[in-house]
């Protein structure tokens, strides 16, 4: 079994406020879950607390049924990839991969076997005599996480291991690490500040903020149900567009548009923030969709899209990105009319992160 | 400064080669830097040469002509010096060369034992009294060298060990423990610290990873350390002499102090023994002049 | 894992416990214990040999003869192995000083006879008369036999005399044909042959030695009978002024050392030249070389300094009467002969003289039958340094001679008293009642001994009325007692006069000037005589080690305390053991004792507890009279230490800037080359650059066409070429230093600065200056401390503080008052407070620069 359970696990260096703060969550045997923030949200120091790297302040870590709270880092039957990906300098890709092993007082015999076929599932096979620093970015990747394989543990934890790599690169190892996934069906508790990678990756994503766990939900959950402004903000791209906005019998004043309350929320009146996702600003009419006179600013064309940069026409002049079509015929400066589907509305409490009416 | 691999794993990661194809004429500039290096150069060896010189020329006195030429070439300084036996025939100087090379030696192992141990603790731990130990090692430096001869006497008196290889070399790797600690400190504090993580999830114990991890990535310090512990104890003189009470118990800086007399120099015999003591110097130097380089700045950079 | 670090714990420890076991090669045993144990001991009783062990500094032809006799004497000698021991003469005295106050050294060494005062104040050498027959001494020379006599006019003989040097007038024959007489004739002579680089007359006229036997012909003396500084006395002045005139009018060379002396002689520059016998040896063959006395002056004949060289015994020694048949032996009358004949040893013995027709040998000879002992008083070791001032001053800058002398006067008397500070020590009431307790008992039982560790008990009974000297007796008597030491009975008994106011049973005290010593004597009724003499304990010094004890308790205290806390971090005291523990035996420890030392006033025999006396004595400037004070050193290390840090770092960076460019070539070839002075051991430098600023043949004059320009005359000069020497062995370190930094510093830096339009000074002041920060701040710290500490050597051994202490450090005056002045105490005052100095220092650079806090991190 490998389940990896955090119950209220807690983190505070010295008299300092916590830097995380009672998280609790359950990641399930073979589950891929992902810790997505942005920078100094505590999912790192999350991570560390499961590897045995941080004194955890408080909670308790249990693995496969076994509270591992003072258990010694090598004893918890975990393989860690590390941002920089920590190969030693001074050994050979083979000898990397091996140490683990050999600290265990494994066989060579059985050494060399695990070796090669991890060398063989990630392609490395002809570089297992060279050095790190006579390799790539990429192949240094693979070779941090061959150190992982060949340890068949049960749980992998990887810390952001593709923030070192260019963008093509980071989509390829995406996959390959999605497919080692599928392969070798471990645990997986990922940490990533990339909401891309997040998505692509995950079975769940567990969102974190200031230490604090704002939602755990699968990806599709979390994109049309966020709990809250901050996740609603922090998954898609571009990110959610959002207005202050007043709510009352007659609808929901955004965007310089009225809008009709969604029917759960009929009786709600009062402030709060409305939000609309780019690609819900669309260019065509239709049965249903409010109209919403614009000024475009920027025209952004991407190929397969578009993207505007518009002003409302509110007091504010809310600023609002929509994602059109491939062709759409605006310039800057243009007058510009975007529709958008009510039901596409998402209404937050007023404040900093309120949660979803 | 970031502790990527790649700035790690060279020692001397900015050694671009020099030559280029087609490219024969220096720049103007150049020349004038070559002009400059080359007198420059010159002087400070002339020194140098003059010691060679008077070693080579047979005779004592203080060569009287500038140029760094000997007039002729004879070995008789440095023969008389090679022979000397005493009287129960034993070889003295080779008995001189063997002990200061063994005196140095040990007490340079010892030391980088010493401060190895010493500067990783320093390095990785946070433990009670850690500002404390290291304050105390850079006072040990500003202790004046002249206070502490009569007390060591006595203190290698009471321990028995006057007149032993021993008593120098525990005197000699004490005294260079300190400045090995800044050293070997200031380089570890290089080693990016997920190295040594890794190497726990993979289940390496502390001790391990000292020693198959961390050191042999240091290298390039541990060298240059080793270098300078051995030259002050292969120089080392005064407390060579004092605690020394047999011939055959000297070692070479002895020898060369020999050739002063309370009136006069004996220049022959002074530049002979002034050759053989500084040649292994820097024959070490040359071979280890790359780690000089990079190790003394990775000791110092606290980037 | 705290398992396994307990047991490296206990591995670590019961390693160093093995090592040290292990370590411990021969038994502590106190000498003086060991022989009360054993009475009867003084003849050997082991079998086989008895060995002696002999130290001498003898190098050259006398080396081998002196090796050869002894040789010689243990082929004939089965009973007796005598085993000589080299030393190189630069460390001979200290190690003499610390073996025998330790209790250890030889038994028998060569050595000059200036230290007996010292030496025998202190109870470190044997006084060997009663060895002799009056025969024996006739054997000798009679200034042999004084120069070893103190005090003088007693009968205490310390040593048999080897040789005896003293300077006399080396000349030309083929250009003077009679020697001058007088000094008148010598100055009319001189004229005649100086010009066109060549003088008629040369002589060191630099040092107090060499001018001894000129302040004499004119009257003057250094000490007078007593032994007191006499500087000032008229015809001393007369003296310097008479050489200042020659040198004036061009007659003597501008600078002068011995060795200069001797070339200008061999190259026929010097048709007279004032030295020794150590010459004769280098004398070109084909100069028809004479030897003189010097010439007379006004106030009769010329009598230099005498310095005997003789064989002397050590106190400590445990086979005395063994070292002295070696003695006997290599003072003898043949091995004179082979001394005299093949190594050309001025004897000091008679006999070998009647053959001898060497007209050199008999020319110093003569010489030296009238020349004057040099005092070894103890006041006399006060005098050189300042009386070298006072010549160099009033011959070497023109100043007035009178005013000079009586300045250098004033100093020698406020030296000598302020070391011979004589507090009565505490103990002295304890230890004149004990001495009583054991007189009335000894009195009581003559025939019985006193043995008790720490008195050298000894019993003389003698018929009252008997007028002979005390020492004779002692002497006597001596032969009939098993555990008698030491024999020097202190010169207020030399007299029985004192003696005669003891009372009937009454015993009377008598200590010894240093009152380390006392004599009871106590009159029996019979009118025997009965004295028991006995040693003050010597108040140790145990602060030191109660210091220690107590902070080591409290260190386990603490660690007891909080224990708990503690338990985790054993992993990292572990580690951190093997290094503070041997840091803290071999470094603290002897630190703290010698910080101990600096509260008490210590000569090798007494430590007196003085508390801070020390102290204020530096920093009132009062205290050995030197014109320069604390602060005026402080400030020449200061300024010396910056000079010297700057130069370097300045030097260094800018070569590294240049030695950079991966454009250039050959860059290894000068890297190499450019650090070797660095690997040059500094004191083997020192001596070559002492030698290259030479005013007469050092490179740097003849080189840049100075002339015979003295760069150690003035401060200013002297102080210039102590830097060049420091500056040419340090910079290397920091071109070092500054090259690894700069390969540090990224390339788009400067990219980015070229894009801003930056020119190079700006960029090397924008980019370069301050990201090479972080790496020189460290490196010029530490150089800071090791130029303030450790540039010893260089000062010492190129400038050696000329003029008159000018260019000494701080570090180099601590040395020469521990160790030409033995004034251990206040060096010890001094250097704790070079420690202080340092450490706020750093203290407060570590405040403001914050750049070594990522080193305390």
């Amino acid at each position: 079994m490998a389940q990896v359970v955090l119950d209220k696990l807690v983190k505070r260096y010295g008299d300092a406020p916590p830097t995380v703060k009672e998280v609790s969550l359950t990641v399930n045997d073979g589950e891929f879950l992902v810790l997505v923030g942005p920078s100094g949200c505590g999912k790192s120091t999350t991570l560390r607390m499961i590897a045995g790297l941080e004194e955890i302040t408080a909670g308790e870590l249990r693995i496969g049924e076994r509270r591992v709270n003072e258990v010694h880092p090598k004893d918890r039957d975990i393989a860690m990839v590390f941002q920089s990906y920590a190969l030693y300098p001074h050994m050979t890709v083979r000898e990397n991969m091996a140490f683990g092993l050999k600290m265990r007082g494994m066989p060579k015999s059985e050494i060399d076997v695990r070796v090669d076929e991890a060398a063989k599932m990630l392609d490395l096979e002809h570089l297992l005599d060279r050095k790190p620093k006579a390799m790539s970015g990429g192949q240094r990747q693979r070779v941090a996480m061959g150190r992982a394989i060949v340890r068949r543990a049960p749980v992998f934890l990887f810390d952001e291991p593709l923030s070192n790599l260019d963008a093509k690169l980071r989509v390829q190892m995406r996959a390959e690490i999605a497919r080692l996934h599928q392969k070798l069906k471990m645990t997986v508790v990922y940490v990533t500040h990339d909401q891309t990678e997040a998505m692509t990756l995950a079975d769940r994503i567990a969102v974190m903020h200031a230490g604090i766990l704002q939602q755990l939900a699968t990806p599709l959950e979390l994109y049309e149900k966020p709990a809250n402004r901050f996740v609603a903000g922090f998954i898609g791209s571009p990110s959610m567009n959002f207005c202050e906005a007043a709510a009352g019998k007659d609808g929901v004043l955004a965007f310089g548009v009225r809008l009709p309350l969604p029917e759960r929320l009929g009786s709600f009146s009062g402030s709060c923030v409305a939000g609309v996702r780019p690609e819900h600003f669309v260019e065509e009419p239709a049965e249903g969709r409010v109209a919403v006179p614009v000024v475009v600013e920027l025209v952004e064309p991407l190929g397969s899209e578009t993207y505007l940069t518009c002003t409302c026409t509110d007091e504010k002049a809310t600023r609002i990105i929509a994602r059109v079509g491939p062709r759409c015929p605006v310039k800057d400066g243009d007058k510009f009319t975007l529709y958008v589907d009510p039901k596409r509305l998402y209404l937050f409490a007023p404040g900093d992160n309120g949660p979803a009416l | 400064m970031s502790t990527s691999p790649e700035l790690l794993a060279s020692p001397a990661a900015s050694e671009t080669p020099v030559a280029r194809p087609g490219k024969w004429k220096e720049s103007l500039p150049g020349l004038a830097r070559h002009g400059f290096l080359i007198v420059f150069t010159g002087l400070t060896l002339w020194p140098v040469m003059w010691v060679l010189k008077m070693a080579f020329e047979p005779g004592q006195d203080f060569a009287f002509s500038i140029s760094p030429i000997p007039s002729t070439i004879s070995f008789e300084n440095f023969a008389r010096l090679i022979g000397k036996t005493d009287n129960a025939g034993n070889w003295v100087f080779a008995r001189q060369a063997l002990n200061s090379f063994v005196i140095a030696l040990s007490s340079s192992l010892l030391g980088i034992l010493f401060a190895a141990t010493a500067a990783y603790a320093f390095s990785r731990f946070k433990f009670p009294g850690r500002r404390a130990g290291l304050l105390a090692f850079l006072a040990t430096q500003m202790f004046p060298g002249t206070m502490m001869m009569i007390p060591l006497y006595l203190l290698l008196n009471y321990l028995g060990l006057l007149d032993t290889r021993l008593g120098l070399v525990l005197v000699y790797s004490t005294t260079s423990v300190p400045f090995s600690v800044w050293m070997l400190k200031g380089y570890f504090d290089t080693i990016p610290k997920e190295l040594e993580e890794a190497a726990l999830i993979d289940g390496a114990s502390q001790t391990r990873i000292f020693w198959q991890i961390v050191l042999p990535l240091s290298a390039p310090a541990i060298a240059v350390t080793f270098l300078f512990s051995f030259m002050s104890a292969w120089n080392e003189y005064i407390l060579a002499a004092k605690f020394m009470d047999s011939e055959l118990h000297y070692t070479l800086p002895v020898v060369v102090n020999s050739a002063i007399d309370a009136k006069s120099v004996r220049w022959g015999d002074f530049a002979a023994g002034a050759v053989f003591v500084s040649a292994p110097i820097v024959a070490l130097f040359l071979a280890l002049q790359r780690y000089i380089v990079g190790g003394l700045t990775a000791g110092g950079v606290k980037g | 894992m705290l398992r396994t670090l307990m047991k490296q714990l206990v591995c670590a420890a019961a390693l160093l416990l093995a090592a040290s076991a292990f370590a411990v090669e021969a038994e502590r045993v106190d000498p003086v214990e060991a022989e009360r144990t054993v009475p009867a001991a003084v003849e050997a009783e082991k079998a086989g040999p008895v060995d002696v062990v002999l130290w001498h500094s003898y190098t050259g032809a006398e080396q081998q003869v002196f090796e050869g006799a002894i040789q010689a004497f243990n082929a004939a000698r089965d009973d007796i192995e005598v085993t000589a021991l080299f030393i190189p003469y630069t460390a001979f005295a200290d190690k003499l000083t610390a073996a025998i106050g330790a209790g250890k050294g030889p038994d028998l060494f060569v050595f000059a006879h200036d230290r007996l005062g010292d030496w025998a104040n202190w109870g470190f050498v044997e006084p060997v008369q009663h060895f002799l027959s009056t025969a024996d001494v006739e054997r000798f020379s009679q200034p042999a036999i004084e120069a070893l006599t103190v005090p003088q006019g007693s009968r205490m003989l310390y040593g048999l005399p080897l040789a005896m040097k003293s300077v006399a007038l080396v000349y030309d024959a083929a250009k003077i044909p009679v020697p001058p007489a007088t000094l008148d004739e010598l100055v009319t002579e001189a004229r005649e042959l100086t010009g066109d680089g060549s003088y008629g007359f040369v002589m060191d006229w630099a040092n107090t030695y060499t001018e001894a036997g000129f302040l004499h012909a004119f009257g003057g003396i250094v000490l007078d009978e007593k032994g007191r500084p006499a500087l000032d006395k008229r015809g001393n002045a007369e003296a310097l002024f008479w050489v200042r005139k020659l040198r004036d009018e061009g007659l003597l060379p501008r600078e002068v050392t011995g060795a200069m002396v001797s070339s200008l002689f061999n190259d026929r520059k010097a048709a007279m030249i004032v030295t020794g016998p150590w010459f004769l040896g280098d004398i070109k063959g084909d100069i028809d070389a004479r030897v003189a006395p010097l010439p007379a002056g006004p106030a009769g004949i010329a009598r230099p300094y005498l310095s005997v060289e003789a064989v002397i015994m050590s106190s400590r020694s445990r086979r005395k009467a063994e070292a002295f048949e070696v003695m006997r032996y290599l003072t003898s009358d043949e091995v004179a002969v082979s001394r005299l004949e093949k190594a050309g040893q001025p004897v000091a013995n008679k006999q070998p003289w009647k053959s001898v027709e060497d007209q050199r040998l008999q020319g110093f000879r003569a010489q030296a039958e009238l020349a004057v002992p040099m005092p070894s008083a103890p006041a006399m070791r006060h005098v050189w340094t300042p009386m070298d001032a006072a010549i160099m001053k009033a011959i070497g800058q023109g100043e007035e001679a009178e005013s000079v002398l009586a300045e250098a006067q004033r100093r020698v008397s406020a030296s000598v008293q302020a070391s011979e500070r004589t507090e009565p020590i505490e103990v002295q009431a304890k230890g004149a009642e004990k001495a009583l307790e054991q007189a009335r008992w000894q009195v009581a039982n003559p025939d019985q001994l006193i043995t008790d560790s720490r008195w050298e008990a000894m019993v003389l009974t003698f018929k009252q009325g008997e007028s002979r000297l005390l020492g004779e007796w002692c002497a006597e008597k001596r032969r009939g007692f098993a555990n008698a030491v030491a024999c020097p009975v202190p010169k207020a008994l030399a007299d029985l006069a004192d003696l005669a106011t003891a009372k009937e049973g009454e015993p009377a005290l008598i200590w010894n000037a240093e009152k380390t010593e006392v004599v009871i004597a106590a009159r029996a009724t019979d009118g025997r005589v009965t004295m028991v003499k006995g040693g003050a304990p010597v108040q140790k010094n145990r602060t030191w080690q109660l210091v220690l004890g107590a902070l080591l308790a409290l260190l386990a205290l603490l660690a007891f305390i909080y224990r708990k806390q503690l338990r985790p971090h054993l992993g990292a005291y572990a580690y951190v053991f093997p290094a503070m523990g041997a840091v803290i035996v071999l470094v603290f420890v002897p630190f703290g004792y010698g910080l101990s030392l600096s509260f008490y006033d210590v000569t090798p025999t007494r430590e007196a507890f003085v508390g801070l006396t020390n102290f204020v004595d530096i920093l009132l400037a009062r205290g050995a009279g030197d014109p320069h004070s604390f602060y005026y050193t402080t400030v020449v290390t200061v300024v010396w230490t910056a000079a010297n840090v700057f130069l370097h770092v300045a030097i260094g960076l800018f070569l590294a800037l240049i030695l950079q460019d991966p454009k250039l070539r050959f860059k290894k070839v000068y890297r190499v080359l450019l650090i070797i002075p660095w690997a040059i051991p500094n004191y083997i430098t020192a001596l070559i650059w002492k030698a290259m600023f030479n005013a007469e043949y050092g490179l740097i004059n003849r080189v840049f066409s100075l002339g015979s320009f003295s760069w150690f005359d003035s401060p200013l000069t002297a102080f210039c070429a102590n830097l060049a020497t420091n500056v040419w062995l340090g910079f290397p370190f920091m071109m070092v230093t500054a090259l690894g930094a700069l390969q540090s510093i990224p390339k788009e830096l400067y990219e980015a600065a070229d894009v801003d339009g930056a020119g190079r000074w700006t960029k090397f002041i924008n980019v370069t200056l301050p990201l090479l920060k972080p790496a020189m701040i460290p490196a010029i710290i530490l150089g800071v401390i090791w130029t303030f500490n450790l540039s010893f050597n260089v000062i010492y051994l190129v400038s050696g503080g000329a003029p008159d202490g000018a260019t000494d450090i701080l570090v180099t005056q601590a040395f020469r008052y521990a160790f030409e002045q033995y004034r251990y105490g206040y060096a010890a005052a001094y250097a704790t407070i070079i420690f202080g100095i340092l450490m706020a220092y750093t203290m407060i650079t570590n405040r403001i620069t914050k750049a070594t806090e990522g080193a305390f991190e």
